[in-house]
């Protein structure tokens, strides 16, 4: 096995890698940019390097930086997590190329797959069922109006090179294309440096769907069950779960094989994720394929017991899957909540500052993966998403309750999170019942509901506040209502038990 | 002792102490005993009210405003005795001041002025895009809540600007 291996990620994802690296006695080596000096992943590693780039983001991005410090610091592989290098074949075929192993499925499979438009026409070809849509790239207004027209409304407008909702836009009228393209062509190119779109029928509401798969280098595929990430709010997934409500067990099946099918038209190798979107009478319909672990693997965990980042590592490594698809046995149900550093009651702005109080929620079928403790900084470098909170039941109501209950003794002070707004759709009918489509949130969910929730509080929190007032118009917040015992006089009481 | 009016959310609620000690309080009516009962950092503290436990971040700055945090939801109180209340009543009452902040729009985030859709000069209505702001690579568009004149930018495209900075200034017609 490897004895060490570079993590170049930052945040809740590389304490989660290092985890599992360390189960595996595996060493581990941090790379960070000053801004992240004292964040918990750093402290968590085995060995720390520095990495410099013109933003703390640049820096994560360099991939030449990190090679160079893979090699001075003895790491064999490189394990990408998500985001930043995770789906940029260059630096997937750099690592190879510089004699590392890259904790991943091969340049090729995810320049075959970082290609919306040629990632559909390879799902078409191997019989996967795709949305109807172009398969061009498309930056010319004229041409979008044609397809548009062609396709009819309403249509969807996503970057051609991109993912996680950025540049994508919902055009519903043909009155609304042209300022819509302009906008999604100015977000592709700022995130993605490449300001092509393409054009699909708009699929209202459907469920988000999508199929884990684990593949080795010598050919053996299986799939791990479905997750559905269908509470999302600007294409963004909030809540995720496995498994899902409206799936029999013959649909996970057949969308189990079509899964395997997909990522053996692209050569696949190592842990991989297909998107899928379910309408209303459970067709579906190819979305994309992440080429690397996803953000919400631990609910397929949970349900699998499977620890996908030691199957990832085992993989990379040469070894043979050590599970065949009869062994992967479905138990339980698990959910996560993604907590954001967001305003709920603000349209989801993003919210920045020092984490001034943090506490945890434990127990019996609660895990937290998290990055931040008492006083980290939470910048506008990064994506606001500080950890995620997964809890496990024997069925899914099990999973709600204990998932209210753990948001409840989850306390984050000194940055807003998106927790009161997770606890609300924990309480909605809808959810619970488990009727939902990724339309939640827009149609379904009331705001007001957060209102309320705040208002019953207003004179809990006047009583406080009057204290608080009356406190320091007297003098300094007291500190210590705590009777204070000397050290001498402890040791006599002590002595006094001992006799 | 002293009496005072807490304003949140537009809901008034009248403080009055029932002896010197801070603790026992009442709040519109309802009886409230107050403890602290640890305290975790600077502005974080639990406290038990009627027996029952709440965790909350407290900023209390100067001596008319109050912040409050519990469960995630944040509060800001005004606070004022109650012989300033009726003044200030009075004097809101007597003389209609102009709805003076509604055309000031401000940043609601720290971010980039990536397009600007208004002049100085131009008359907007509600509803109209002035601008769009950009942080963390989402876009935002800010309209106006109301209808009136631009007497003034702050900004132009390409300006990174602080939140709650002033961007906007707009005339009400």
């Amino acid at each position: 096995m490897f004895k060490r291996i570079l993590i170049a990620n930052r945040g809740e994802i590389a304490v989660r890698i290092m985890r599992s690296s360390r189960e595996m006695g595996i060493e581990t080596v941090a790379i960070y940019h000053e801004i992240d000096r004292t964040a918990q992943f750093v402290n968590y590693a085995d060995y720390a390097y520095r990495i410099e780039g013109e933003t703390p983001k640049d820096a994560y991005l360099d991939m030449t930086q990190i090679i160079e410090i893979a090699k001075i610091s003895d790491a064999e592989a490189i394990h990408p997590g998500y985001g930043f290098l995770s789906e940029r074949a260059e630096f997937a075929k750099a690592v190879t190329d510089a004699g590392l192993k890259f904790i991943g499925p091969s340049h090729t499979s995810i320049e075959m797959m970082g290609n919306k438009t040629r990632a559909r026409e390879i799902m078409f070809n191997a019989g996967v069922p795709i949305v109807p849509g172009t398969k061009e790239k498309i930056t010319d207004t004229d041409r979008a109006i044609e397809i548009a027209t062609e396709i009819g409304y309403p249509i969807l407008l996503k970057a051609a090179a991109g993912g996680g909702g950025k540049g994508m836009r919902k055009v519903y009228e043909s009155s609304d294309l042209v300022p819509s393209l302009e906008a999604a062509k100015r977000e592709a190119m700022k995130a993605f440096g490449d300001e092509s779109v393409y054009i699909e029928k708009y699929i209202e509401n459907p469920k988000h769907i999508e199929i884990q798969v684990l593949a080795d280098e010598h050919g053996n595929y299986i799939h791990l069950g479905e997750r559905d990430c269908s509470i999302q709010r600007r294409h963004q997934k909030v809540i995720e779960e496995a498994t899902s409500t409206v799936l029999t067990p013959e649909l996970r099946e057949e969308m189990g094989k079509v899964a395997v099918e997909a990522a053996k038209a692209c050569n696949y190798a190592n842990a991989g994720t297909i998107e899928f979107l379910l309408d209303k009478n459970k067709n579906y319909y190819f979305l994309e394929m992440n080429t690397r672990l996803q953000v919400e693997h631990p609910v397929t965990e949970l349900v699998t017991g499977i620890n996908l980042v030691k199957e990832q590592i085992k993989i990379a490594y040469g070894e043979v899957l050590s599970y065949k698809q009869d062994d992967i046995k479905l138990n339980g149900h698990a959910l996560e909540c993604r907590i954001y550093a967001e305003d709920s009651f603000n349209g989801f702005l993003p919210d920045t500052g020092k984490i001034s109080y943090y506490r945890q929620p434990a127990g019996y079928g609660v895990r937290v993966d998290s990055g931040v403790e008492t006083g980290s900084e939470v910048t506008i470098h990064f994506d606001p998403m500080l950890a995620k909170l997964i809890t496990f039941g024997r069925d899914r109501i099990e999973a709600i309750n204990r998932m209210e209950m753990a948001l409840r003794n989850y306390k984050i002070k000194g940055v807003r999170t998106i927790i009161p707004f997770l606890l609300a759709v924990m309480q909605h009918p809808e959810f619970r019942y488990g009727y939902f489509d990724t339309g939640f949130i827009e149609h379904s969910f009331d705001f007001e509901s957060l209102n309320r929730m705040k208002n019953e509080h207003e004179e809990i929190v006047a009583a406080i506040a009057t204290w608080g007032w009356k406190m320091t118009q007297n003098a300094n917040l007291a500190t210590d209502t705590q009777p204070k015992i000397s050290k001498w006089k402890e040791k006599n009481l002590y002595m006094r038990r001992l006799v | 002792m002293e009496n005072l009016v807490l304003k949140i959310n537009n809901n008034e609620y009248k403080a009055h102490c029932e002896t010197d000690c801070h603790k026992s309080l009442i709040i519109n009516d309802k009886h409230y005993e107050v403890e602290l009962l640890k305290k975790f950092s600077d502005n974080v503290f639990s406290f038990i009210v009627n027996s029952k436990i709440y965790q909350v971040e407290l900023f209390v700055n100067g001596r008319s405003q109050i912040t409050v945090s519990l469960n995630g939801m944040d509060y800001k109180i005004d606070v004022t005795d109650s012989t300033t209340y009726l003044l200030e009543k009075f004097i809101r009452q007597s003389g209609k001041s102009a709805g003076s902040g509604a055309g000031i729009v401000k940043a609601p985030m720290p971010g980039l002025v990536i397009k600007l859709f208004v002049d100085e000069g131009m008359t907007v209505v509600p509803g109209e895009k002035l601008l769009i702001v950009e942080a963390m690579k989402m876009e935002n568009v800010l309209k106006s809540t109301i209808a009136g004149k631009v007497v003034s930018l702050k900004v132009q495209e390409g300006s990174t600007v602080d939140k709650d900075s002033i961007l906007i200034e707009i005339e009400p017609t």
